[in-house]
């Protein structure tokens, strides 16, 4: 078996499975907890509604914010967008879920893609070279913080090699770029990159929290 | 046998092929051997003045297709030649001789050329149930290992020689295996292909005469001359590749405008062989030429790599049957999960600081 | 460490620059062989280039007083180049495939001579026929 056969067999459905394993267990875990009892009076007649509200309005910098962490959102904006664009996007990663799922879907130019994946790339390594620079990151940064954007970072890298036919024989590049998005996989669930499926309820419940007390959050 | 005491030049002479034919033979050969031009005479030399190196042939698990590709039937061309400057003594298909009289010559060509003669192999070897493939009696791994055993070189011819090729296919019922899983002690050469360019096989009997050598050869074995690159680097339809320009079927506009065959399945990225260059039939064209993407055929387990009209790029054992497992495992891990939150969570709730009872939060909640 | 294909192809598209190394190995050859009579063959089929550069090389060397075609086990083509010396030789297989293009810097392409071996065999067929012809004779 080559590096190839296996990337393409073992390795991605191993690290498939881990990750719905994963996801999964993690989701159902955090769903089943109890919830705590809220104490204080209700001072808000459309909780629902609002919760909803905070979950788009952080979606930009809080006005109070702006100049501080404009930045951080701008950049996290542009690369999560990118990562989404080069993984939906791009013609042969929609015949890889087309061979999955059964169905395709339009697609960017390579040109564009290219370009996508490079500046994404690059937002990347920013944020990265930011967090070992800025000495507040660096004092807050865990392995979790560093490990998780490396792991991110790989496909990008070993995807343009393998496009590219830059380095290893394509056999070889294309492989490692399997085996990368199969340790993205398999890191995905344990790892701050949960974050997917925690991110927007968890919104949600503090933005019902402070509009109950009152807080326009 | 005393037509093999005569050498090369003699027997073309013989048969009335002329000296220049000769010359543009040895030529062309070093052409395609990657050899400079001045090589030519000394293939020339060697191919006249040697005794003609003895070659056994022996088939096994296979289809007859690598010897037809070699022989090329119908149309007798300049790599015809090189049969004149060996001497076949042992062909099932080919031989006039039958039955023990067959048997009898490939035994007196081993004991004539003892340490000398060269092996050429196609078809697997089944090592399940001795039966399943035995010439007058022997089955094949002892026949190989008893011939093999005094030659000087093996070549393999072909994927299933070389490789184990499609009877080695899952589930491999009669437990096939390379030449090279058995023999291990003599130079192998893997010419792969299902079947490989006629013009490979002459070149390394060519290479073998000239030089008393093998020719250089890759990881797997193979000649690098003609394995060095692979089929997607020569293909005349990379410029599409490049510019994203694929055929989404076999009948769409994409195909009718010759674009790239990579989503139809195509495998050149990944096989390595001379197709795109030296080309088939006569030098017509090649698979990907002919619109049909490559099978890379000529790979180690070609026949087990998923579809051939998969993309490399996709999944090959990954499916929802992964997907539903998947869901279901990690259920039950996250429900254990929650049911030990929940217990940890009430465990908490128990301490000094408790909570006030659920009802009464209720009731201030509805108020 | 492979070459970057995508280079590779867009210097291809803008011709390899080859023609002219090529030309200069000609004129070399053809020095050496004015001054030593050392003879030199060159294999075009080694030397990557566009089918235009082949083209411009093969106009740039002109053509000269001898054409010549030969027929063995396929057509083969030797012409002189506008060149002395400098000949072209193209062999082709029964199907009229394409087998080799090469460069002969030499007085006469070995190709072109008679062979040895062709003559003695010529000689005793020769032989042979006027033995024959002169048996009918004298039975007549």
């Amino acid at each position: 078996m080559t590096l190839l056969d296996f990337a393409r067999g073992p390795a991605l459905q191993g690290a498939a499975f881990i990750f719905v394993v994963g996801m999964v267990w993690r989701a159902l875990g955090l769903l089943l907890l109890h919830r705590n009892t809220p104490l204080s009076r209700n001072r808000d007649n459309h909780l629902a509604r609002h919760g909803f509200r905070t979950v788009l309005s952080r979606f930009i910098p809080a006005p109070v914010f702006e100049r501080r962490v404009s930045f951080q959102y701008v950049a996290g904006w542009i690369w999560h967008l990118g990562f989404f664009v080069v993984l939906l996007f791009f013609k042969i990663h929609v015949m890889f879920f087309q061979g999955l799922l059964g169905f395709g879907w339009p697609t960017l130019p390579n040109g564009v893609v290219v370009a996508v994946a490079g500046i994404t790339l690059g937002v990347l390594l920013w944020l990265l070279g930011r967090r070992i620079v800025n000495p507040v990151l660096r004092y807050i940064s865990t392995f979790n913080d560093y490990s998780s954007l490396v792991v991110t970072m790989l496909p990008f890298i070993t995807g343009f090699l393998a496009f590219a036919h830059y380095g290893f024989a394509y056999e070889t590049m294309l492989a490692l770029h399997i085996l990368s998005i199969s340790l993205l996989l398999v890191w995905f669930p344990f790892s701050k990159l949960i974050h997917v499926i925690t991110l927007l309820p968890s919104r949600y419940i503090l933005g019902v929290k402070f509009w109950r007390r009152g807080v326009q959050a | 046998m005393i037509r093999r005491q005569q050498t090369l030049g003699e027997r073309l002479e013989e048969r009335g092929i002329s000296r220049r034919s000769f010359l543009k033979f040895c030529t062309t050969t070093a052409s395609l051997l990657a050899l400079p031009p001045a090589f030519a005479p000394r293939i020339a030399e060697a191919l006249e003045s040697q005794r003609r190196p003895s070659v056994i042939w022996l088939s096994f698990q296979e289809c007859t297709g690598c010897s037809e590709s070699i022989l090329r039937a119908g149309s007798p061309s300049i790599e015809s030649l090189i049969f004149e400057a060996i001497s076949l003594d042992y062909h099932e298909t080919l031989q006039a001789a039958a039955g023990h009289q067959a048997e009898a010559a490939r035994e007196q060509a081993m004991a004539e050329n003892m340490g000398k003669y060269l092996v050429v192999v196609d078809g697997s070897v089944p090592l399940g149930n001795p039966g399943f493939s035995t010439v007058a009696g022997q089955s094949n791994v002892e026949t190989l290992k008893r011939v093999a055993k005094g030659a000087a070189a093996v070549i393999c011819m072909g994927t299933c020689s070389a490789f184990g090729g499609i009877p080695y296919a899952k589930p491999n019922p009669t437990g096939a295996v390379p030449v090279s899983e058995i023999i291990t002690d003599k130079p192998i050469v893997n010419v792969p292909g299902c079947p490989p360019i006629p013009a490979v096989m002459t070149s390394v009997i060519a290479h073998y005469i000239t030089f008393g050598s093998l020719p250089e050869l890759d990881d797997l074995g193979r000649p690098k001359v003609f394995y060095g690159q692979n089929i997607h680097d020569r293909c005349y339809r990379r410029p599409f590749y490049e510019r994203g320009q694929f055929a989404q079927s076999f009948d769409d506009e994409g195909a009718k405008a010759g674009w790239c065959l990579y989503k139809l399945g195509c495998k050149g990225p990944t096989t390595y062989n001379a197709c795109a260059v030296l080309k088939w039939n006569e030098g017509t064209s090649f698979p990907i030429e002919a619109g049909h993407g490559c099978l890379g055929c000529s790979e180690p387990n070609f026949w087990d790599k998923g579809s051939f009209y998969a993309p490399l790029s996709t999944a090959t054992e990954l499916g929802s049957g992964t997907v539903a497992a998947g869901v279901l495992a990690g259920a039950v891990l996250g429900a254990g999960a929650g049911y030990a939150g929940r217990k940890m969570q009430e465990k908490g709730k128990a301490g000094p600081f408790e909570a006030p009872p659920v009802a009464d939060a209720g009731q201030k909640e509805n108020s | 460490m492979r070459p970057d294909l995508n280079e590779v192809l867009r210097r291809r598209a803008a011709g390899t620059g080859n023609m002219v190394l090529v030309l200069h190995e000609v004129s070399h050859a053809l020095d050496r062989l004015a001054r030593t009579g050392e003879t030199h063959v060159i294999d075009l089929s080694s030397l990557p280039m566009t089918p235009v550069e082949l083209q411009q090389l093969i106009a740039s060397l002109g053509e000269g007083e001898v054409r010549a075609v030969i027929e063995a086990e396929g057509r083969s083509e030797v012409t002189e180049t506008g060149f002395s010396g400098v000949w072209l030789v193209t062999h082709r297989d029964t199907d009229d495939m394409l087998r080799g293009r090469y460069i002969e810097i030499t007085p006469l392409p070995e190709i072109l001579r008679s062979q040895d071996a062709d003559i003695r065999a010529a000689a005793a067929r020769l032989a042979r026929k006027l033995d024959q012809i002169s048996d009918l004779e004298e039975a007549s």
